[in-house]
Formats: C-alpha cells, structure tokens, sequence
C-alpha cells in the first residue's frame, strides 16, 4: 500500500477509498457513542493482517489496482459528512494504519469542520503514529481477536503484545475506546482465556470500556466452522461481568437480551437495543436514571 | 494359474475402484465439494496410476519372481489403505491447515497426490505385475501351441474392468450404505490378501520354506483384518480419525450417505449438520439474519401467501419462520438426501420438531427442480435454499430453464426467491459476473426483480409488479396484521435494508458486469462461483479465471489450426515421428473417452436432477463398453488383416460420435418433459454410456498391437499406451469440468473434442 520513489514513501491509497457508506453506529459498533446515529464508513484496499475470516476480504486482501475505488480527498469525505449530517467519519472495512497518511488527513479537517472520527481498527500500530493520529480522533474500535499470542500469529497473522500495547495508549490518550471480540469456536472461546482477556481489560484499561462478544458465522476462508453457539457467547458474557467489566454485550444474535446496555448497579436496562437499532436510550446526562451512577460514553 | 490370474486381475480392478470412491468422499469432505475438486481428485488418480504402470514396466524387464512383486505390492495396498483413509481425515492437519480453514486449488492439488500416491501409485503397478503373469502363462502355452496376435495385455484389460464394474456397483449399492468407511477398506485389504494367497497356492511347492513363510504372513495378515472388522476395531479407528478431522469439536453421527457425508456436531447444546464438511445449518440456534431476512421478506412481500415450495434448505429455521404466517395452508419441502431429515429427526430440538411435525409441511425425498416438473401444483411463494450455483448440480436451479419452469408454477402475484454471494461493502468483478450472470437470466423469464443486497443478496423475481411496490411500511404493516413474533424483523430494519441507497450502489457496483447468460448447456453461472471461490482460497489464479471467461470457440478453432500446422510440420522433417501417432491417438481418445464420460454425468444431473444413483450404472455402462470392446477386439486381431486401417477407422468413428452424441442428449433433454420419453431417455443415456466406452475399449488392444510390432519390448508397450490412455483421461477430467463445459457449453466442448480427433486422424493419416 506504500511504494518507494526516489527515497520517499508513497500512500497508494490516499484519496483512494473503494467503500464508503452510510450505517448505523451500532454496526461498528460504537454502542456508548450517540446510539441511533449515523455514520460515514470508508474503507480502501490492504490490511496489516490477514484474518482467514475476515468480512471484508475482497478489499483487506486486495491490492491498489485490484479493485476500482473513488476519488475522494480529505476534504470531499469531510464535506459529504457534513452534508449528510453524519455523526462520525469512520475508517473501516481494512485497518486505518494501511490508509493512515489518509486517515490522518482526514481527521485533522475533521476536527476543523467538528465532525468526528473513529477508527476500527486491529490496533497492531507502532507507538508513534497512533500517538499522533489518536490527537485528531473522537473513538476507537479495537477488535481483540483473542488472548493466545501463537492463535493471534497464525490465524490472524497478528502480534497480541503490540496490541495490548496499543490498548493501553488508546486508553492514556483519552479517546473513547471500545473492543470487539469475536468468538470463533475452537479458536479463541476458551473461557480460561476469555477470562484472562476480561482481567486484563479490568487492570489495563478499566473496568467501563464496554466489551462485546460477537457470534462467528463461516466467511471467507473459515467455511468448515460451526457458528459459535450462544452458550458460548452467554458464559464469555458471565465471565467478563465477574471478572469486572462492567459493559459486556453480545453482537450478531438479533433479539438476545444482551444486544442491549445494562446498568451495572442495579442491572436495568439503559439502552434498548436490537441488532443495529435502537429502541430507546434511558441515559440521562450521561447517567443511569436507575443509579444515578455515570455512564461512560460519548452521548452529545 | 489362468484362474487365479483372472481372480487377481478382477480383485485388482474392485479395489482400485472401491479404495478411489472412498478416498475420493473422503477428500471432498477435507475440500470443497465442487466439481473443480472432483476433477482435480479423478486425475490425480490417473495421473499416479500411470505413473505406477510405467515404473513397474521399467522394472519388470528383467524381473522373474512375478508373483513375489505382485504379492509385495498387493501387501503393501492391503496395509497402506486403511492407513491412508485414516490419514486422509487428518489432512488439514497434515497440511498445515487450521481447523475449519477451507482449501484452495493448489493445495487440493498436491494434497490430493500426497492421500492417492500410494494406492494409484501401487494400483497402476499391480496391473503391468498381473499382464506379465498373464505373459507368462501365455508363453508356456505358446510353446506347445503356437499362437500369434493374442495381446496380454488386452485380457487383463477386460478382467481388470470387470472388477472396476463390480466395484462401482457394489460400492454404490451397497458399501457406502450400510458399511462404515473403515469397514469398507478392511474388506478390501481381506480380498487383496486372498487374491494374493490364491496366487501362492497355485504354484505351491512343498519344500520351499520361504513360499511357507509367505503364506504364514499373509494368513497373519488375513486374521489381523478380520479380527479388526470383526472385534469392531474400525468402530475405534472411525472414532479416532473423526475426532483428528473436527479437533475440539464432539461429532454426534458421522455417515456417508448415497448423495455425500452427513455429520452432525454438538456443541453447547447447539447441533451443526455438516454436508461434506461444510456446515448447512445450527440448530436450535440459526444465523437469526439469515434466516428472517430470507424468510419474511418474501413472505410479506406476497399479499396473501398460501401454498409455498421450499426446494432444499428450509429445515433449521427457514420453514419455522414461514409458518408464522397464519395464511400459509401448505408447504411443500424438497430435500434430496433423506439422511439430513433423517439427522434432524434424530437430534430434534423445539425448532426442527415444529417445523416438521407441523400437518402444513409435506416433505417430499426429490430433487426440487424434478418436483416441480412433476408437480401440477400452483404456489404463492417458491424458495431456492441453496447458496448459489456452487456445482453442476445447484446450478441447475439457476438457469433459464428452472426459471421458466418456475415461472409456470407461480400464480398470479407469486414470487421466486433465493440469494447468492454479496457484500455490503465491495462487489469485486466475481461478485459482479456472479450476481450478473443469474440477473441477466432472470430477467429473461421475469419481468419484476426486487434485489435487497447484502452479504447474500436477495432475489424476489415475479411476474407481477407487486414485488416493487412492497416498501417499508407496508412490509411493516404485513407483519402487523399478520401477528409475527421474530427477533429481527422491524421497522427500522425493514427501512436499513430497503433504503434506496442500497440499491443506488448495487446498480453502479454491477457496471461491467457480464452480459452472458445462464443456462443448463452452458452453465456460465457455475464458472463465476467457480471464479469466485477461487479468488478466496487462491487469489494467484484470479487473472487466469479472468482470461478463461473470454474462451470462446473461436480461440479453440484458431489454436487448433495452430496445431494441426505444428503437427503436419513435424511429420515433414521428422519421419520417425510417426511412431508416436498412435499413443497420440490413444491419448485423444482417452481425453475425448473422459469427456464423454463426464458430459452424459453432467446432462444426465442437468435432466434427471442428481447422477448420484445412476452414477455408478453411468460408469459401470461405460465400463462394460471399455471391457466389451476391448473384449471383441482382442479375439478379433488374429483375423484381422490391416489392423491399421481399422485403427485409422475407429479414430473416424470417435469423431463422429463425438459430434452424435450432443445431439443425441440435446433431443432427449427436449422430450425428458413426456414420462416415456424421461424413463426411455435414462436408457439412452446408459447407451451413450456404454457406446463411449466401447469406442475406447475397442482402440486399446489395437494401439497395443500394433504399438508393439514396432517393439518388442512388452512391458514398455503397456507402459506407453496404458500412461497415455490415462493420461489423455487425466487432462480430460481437469479440463471439462473447469473449462471446456462451464465456460463453451455442451456444443463448444463437443465441437473441441471433434476439433482433437481430426487432429489426431490428421497425424495418423499423413504419410
């Protein structure tokens, strides 16, 4: 996605993107950030890892002249979301640091214009560049894609200490961070391991970044797999609540209780949600009506 | 001896049949069960079994313990099969292949060498071992009766297909029914080892201590395989491979079934049926998107639906949501293979139990494209629950044909539904060709199409244009009135799904997409699945399938005429390379012999909607021609006068059938409508069958005979013809079911197998 020219390193894909729409907020998902909003997800070629069941693989494993692609400068993504009144510009489908000379870019107009950014990303990115890209954005969505490094090496094609390290920086520079982890069955939905990753999360990051535990279904590569059984995904709900998180929902399992936002003190239900939609949102100034105690998020 | 010798010839044949359709269901559940794999598979199988004769033709030359080299290569297939089998599901394993990671072309292809290296490998070399037995017999006979144009090699042939015949049948008919995989192979390994005995005895001496010995052994080795069958010691080595082949994972029932393998696994109380390994549906726990956007979108899209047809996949949630809609009166549900109802039945969960208990679903063991030519029913809503136009066999629901026969069976305001690959990010150019392909047919038969894209894109197709009126609201308003409980289905959701903007992007995404056309004798729908399921497993080849949609029968007529110059160019300045005309025209045969085989496989699915059952009679028919005319040939040379002209008239003939036959199947597929016609046209079939095989069966003693006048070398006279047949079927089985049918059609790969032929004759001809 780089290329050398005469000493200089070269994006490929500035101003290149080859998916941008419209989605619900929920779909990232960002789940304490303006539910029932809108956002702007523009995606390009490339990735950083190579997740055998990646969604998007068409464009993450796809190179420059593979795949056709608009011509959209900073400016005009800035522009069309100011003009479809989007909450957030959001960089999806591939990771950011493959588009980050773009991201970057992008999130310094944005700022400008008072349109936010967010960034779905693997977090596998050096100190540096995150620490500098972080400055310019509104959230994260990291997806944790487990807590075994060997798992992570290869079947992700990742290094599970640069991500935590990346957490951690996410998590010191103040952005709004939330993780995703999907649970594969037989890959990662070990509960030892679930468990490790939750104590973890609790120590490093603290105890309000809301977790959500996805259901895996066969794509890409990954086509011999059960789905994960919602058991599975019940117990990795259980074990992170015990082991002190205090947001954990469970995605791509419409109508289960657990699509939607619990308070933790008293245990109702703050934010109704169902698959992408939100039914009804009981936050009030960033608190739980129920307990008064304040919700982490971002809800103006 | 002669008895014996035949009995080795026949057990050679069964087991090299039986062990190749056992390994070959074995490996589809490993792959992917496409028909890419399949031809990738078959030629492997060739290709090392030519390898094994032409080895074993080297060696043998001056080898004169025949019967201790047969005996030690039947040994060695006898042990190494059970060995392989068990091996064969632990291949991702073996490979480097994580669990649940499928497997591209590359590694199909050398991981399919690796399983077959051994049993092809040792087959191939059992049949040049058992010819030279025969060499022997016939020379001891010649010293008291002279004999002369009497070819070895064209009776063990016979013999040899024989035991194929009867290896395809009873594996077919009854092996794979009711005998586990490892009790099939055990069997196997007994007969090997009791041919191999049988072989002994016969040239028994009392006072050789070492043919003692052997026997010993092999009666050792007899009981070993007996006692594991009958002490149920294939139970624990099924058991044990399974748990190799799904690590981590508790496999309830695991079976073969006459359409593929069916297993079922349980986890957290959430049972997985699995069709050749890849998971079909979950239960009591379905993919709820999957199943409710499929379900209810065309269900509340149809004002008031009542009879509805589910041809395959309604089990595990598609028919549980229809049902919810009180008008429905009757469902009809098609499922070809008995043994997945029969797994759902036996690991019933609340779910499943409703939906097929329920008094309104009529569940019929058919094919659904057969169903609904036979049946005079009218419905509101027809459901293809299939993935797309992933084989042969499901493409078949996706062609101009089915369509027009659906169309026959809707009434007014009905609707037909299914859905194939998407994205809601990117169309890549095989999504796009895929997606275009099966709208440009569609759109030929129905003048209303309402796509809803997604990761499975959604097709409602009607006559009626109702379908584009149903918006959010009165989707939403439907579902009001008709009470439905669902966990997904809202108004909100209908609004996402069906905002505008959905359709905006698809309609600019699909901008070049192809303009080609899907149908039953040129099923471009399967090349663009193919196409696509290639650009995930081995994106490397993406370019060569890119350049393989632009084939046309020009470019084949062009390289042709190239060839023909080459070859007419060669025959000018090189004489002596006339010798080669004739395993030139053994090769073309074999690859024209191979195509026929799979083309009247393929028209005969096309027409009757699975080969499965008639598959084993389709190649025992063929077989039985193989064996006829290598038969008839071989008791006719002596009195054969210019056996190069009758050579030269048999190239002529396979020419001419290969342009008869595509006309032949085209007629049958036009009256297959009328019952006479569609019981007689199965017969015909098996005629084709058997005439094709004939064809090759009546070349092969003649190649070899005359062949050898030329050389007096018998065994490298096996070798040539015997590796160029195969190899000739090699590239057949690779090149028809990947190229010449999906991307030229029946008329283009007939026309291309006629083109080869007259190269062929060209070669034998010139003087």
């Amino acid at each position: 996605m780089k290329i050398n020219r005469d000493g200089r390193l070269y994006c490929l894909v500035h101003s290149r993107p080859s998916a941008v729409m419209i989605d619900p907020i929920e779909k990232e998902p960002q789940l304490h950030h303006k539910p029932g909003t809108e956002i702007l997800c523009v995606g390009t070629v490339g990735c950083n890892f190579s997740c055998k069941h990646c969604q998007n693989w068409s464009l993450s494993q796809a190179s420059p002249n593979e795949r056709s692609v608009f011509d959209l400068s900073p400016q005009a993504l800035v522009d069309a979301a100011l003009e479809r009144n989007v909450t957030a510009i959001s960089f999806t489908y591939n990771d950011p640091i493959i588009l980050f000379e773009y991201a970057f870019d992008t999130a310094v107009l944005a700022k400008e214009a008072d349109v936010g950014i967010i960034l779905h990303s693997n977090a596998a990115m050096n100190p540096e560049p995150l620490r500098k890209i972080l400055q310019y954005t509104t959230a994260m969505t990291v997806d944790l894609k487990g807590f075994c490094p060997e798992i992570y090496r290869e079947f992700f094609g990742g290094d599970l200490d640069m991500v935590l390290n990346s957490l951690k920086i996410i998590k010191e520079e103040g952005v709004w961070l939330e993780i995703v982890n999907l649970v594969i069955p037989t890959i990662n939905d070990c509960p030892e391991e679930i468990k490790e990753m939750s104590e973890w999360i609790v120590e490093y990051l603290g105890p309000d970044v809301p977790l959500h535990f996805s259901r895996f279904f066969p794509a890409f590569k990954v086509t011999h797999l059960s789905p994960t059984p919602i058991e599975t995904l019940e117990k990795a709900h259980e074990i992170a609540r015990n082991a002190g998180v205090n947001f954990v929902t469970i995605g791509n399992v419409p109508g289960h209780r657990y699509n939607s936002t619990f308070c933790p003190c008293t245990g109702e239900r703050l934010i109704h949600r169902n698959h992408f939609h939100m039914l009804y949102n009981d936050i009030v100034d960033g608190k739980s009506p129920f307990s008064g105690r304040p919700v982490p998020g971002i809800w103006e | 001896m002669k008895r014996q010798i035949f009995l080795a010839s026949t057990i050679s044949g069964f087991s090299g049949m039986v062990i190749q359709m056992l390994l070959l269901r074995e490996l589809l559940v490993v792959f992917h069960g496409n028909d890419l794999s399949i031809g990738i598979i078959l030629a492997n199988w060739l290709i090392l079994e030519a390898s094994g004769v032409i080895f074993a033709s080297w060696k043998m030359e001056h080898n004169l313990r025949k019967i201790n080299l047969f005996i030690g290569l039947a040994v060695l297939l006898a042990i190494s099969s059970p060995i392989i089998l068990y091996f064969t599901r632990g291949l991702r394993d073996l490979i480097g292949v994580m669990p649940g990671v499928g497997i591209g072309v590359f590694s199909i292809f050398y991981s399919s060498l690796l399983i077959f290296a051994l049993p092809a490998f040792l087959h191939g070399a059992l049949f040049v071992t058992v010819c030279r037995l025969w060499e022997q017999l016939d020379k001891r006979e010649l010293d008291n009766q002279p004999q002369k144009g009497s070819s070895p090699v064209g009776k063990v042939y016979v013999w040899e297909t024989l035991g194929h015949i009867i290896g395809a049948v009873i594996f077919t008919f009854v092996l794979i029914l009711y005998f586990s995989a490892f009790e099939i192979v055990l069997t196997v390994s007994v007969l090997i080892i009791l041919a191999s005995i049988g072989l002994i005895l016969c040239r028994r001496n009392g006072k050789d201590v070492k043919q003692k010995i052997s026997i010993g052994l092999l009666l050792l080795l007899l009981v070993t395989f007996f006692y594991m069958i009958i002490g149920n010691k294939d139970d624990l080595l099924c058991q044990l491979s399974v748990s190799r082949q799904w690590p981590g994972k508790t496999v309830v029932h695991h079976q073969h079934s006459a359409y593929g393998n069916i297993a079922v696994i349980e986890r957290e109380s959430e049972y997985t049926f699995l069709a050749d390994g890849i998971p079909i549906f979950t239960t009591p726990n379905p993919d709820i998107v999957r199943v409710e956007e499929f379900s209810h979108f065309a269900m509340l899209a149809h004002p008031k639906p009542e009879t509805i047809a589910v041809l395959t996949g309604g089990a595990g949630g598609v028919i549980y949501e229809i049902l919810k809609h009180p008008t429905v009166s009757r469902v009809d549900y098609t499922e070809l293979d008995p043994l997945i109802l029969e797994m759902v039945r036996k690991f019933s969960t609340p779910l499943t139990a409703k939906e097929l208990a329920d008094s309104r679903v009529n569940t019929v063991y058919l094919d659904g494209r057969r169903f609904l030519e036979l049946s005079q029913e009218k419905y509101d809503v027809i459901f293809i629950g299939l993935p797309g136009p992933d084989n042969l066999a499901m493409n078949r629901y996706f062609v101009e044909e089915f369509f027009e026969l659906a169309k026959t069976r809707l009434n007014k305001d009905g609707i037909l539904v299914f859905s194939l690959p998407g994205s809601l990010s990117y169309l890549s150019s095989e999504l796009r060709n895929l997606n275009g392909v099966i709208i440009n047919t569609l759109t030929g038969s129905f003048p209303y199409l309402r796509i809803i894209p997604g990761h499975f894109n959604m097709y409602l197709a009607s006559t009626s244009d109702s379908i584009m009126k149903a918006d959010a609201s009165l989707l939403y308003t439907r579902k009001l009135e008709r009470e439905l409980d669902v966990r997904l289905i809202s108004y909100p959701h209908f609004q996402l799904r069906l905002a505008p903007r959905w359709m905006e992007w698809f309609s600019k995404s699909m901008q070049g997409a192809t303009r080609n056309t899907n149908s039953d004798f040129q099923p471009r729908g399967f090349f663009y699945s193919l196409a696509y399921w290639n650009a995930k497993f081995s994106p490397y080849l993406q370019e060569f399938f890119n350049q393989l949609g632009k084939l046309s029968l020009k470019m084949i007529v062009f390289a042709m005429i190239i060839l023909n110059l080459f070859i007419l160019a060669l025959r000018v300045k090189a004489k002596k390379i006339s010798r080669h005309s004739i395993p030139f025209s053994v090769a073309t045969t074999g690859f024209a012999g191979m195509v026929f085989d799979l083309i009247i496989i393929f028209l005969f699915q096309v027409i009757y909607g699975s080969a499965f059952h008639w598959l084993a009679l389709l190649v025992a028919a063929f077989m039985v021609g193989v064996a006829v005319g290598g038969f008839v040939m071989t008791k006719a040379l002596k009195q054969l006068k210019n056996k190069f002209i009758v050579f030269r008239r048999l190239e002529l003939a396979v020419v001419i059938f290969s342009f008869v036959l595509p006309l032949i199947l085209w007629k049958v597929s036009l009256y297959s409508s009328n019952p006479l016609m569609f019981i007689l046209g199965k017969f015909i079939f098996g005629i084709m069958s058997f005439l094709a095989g004939t064809l090759v069966g009546l070349k092969f003693p003649l190649a070899n005979e005359l062949y050898l006048s030329n050389s007096a070398n018998l065994s490298r006279t096996v070798g040539v013809i015997y590796s160029a047949d195969l190899l000739g079927g090699w590239a057949g089985g690779i090149i028809v079911g990947v190229i010449l049918f999906p991307v030229l059609g029946l008329w283009g790969t007939m026309m291309t197998i006629t083109m080869i032929k007259l190269s062929s004759y060209l070669f034998l001809i010139l003087p």
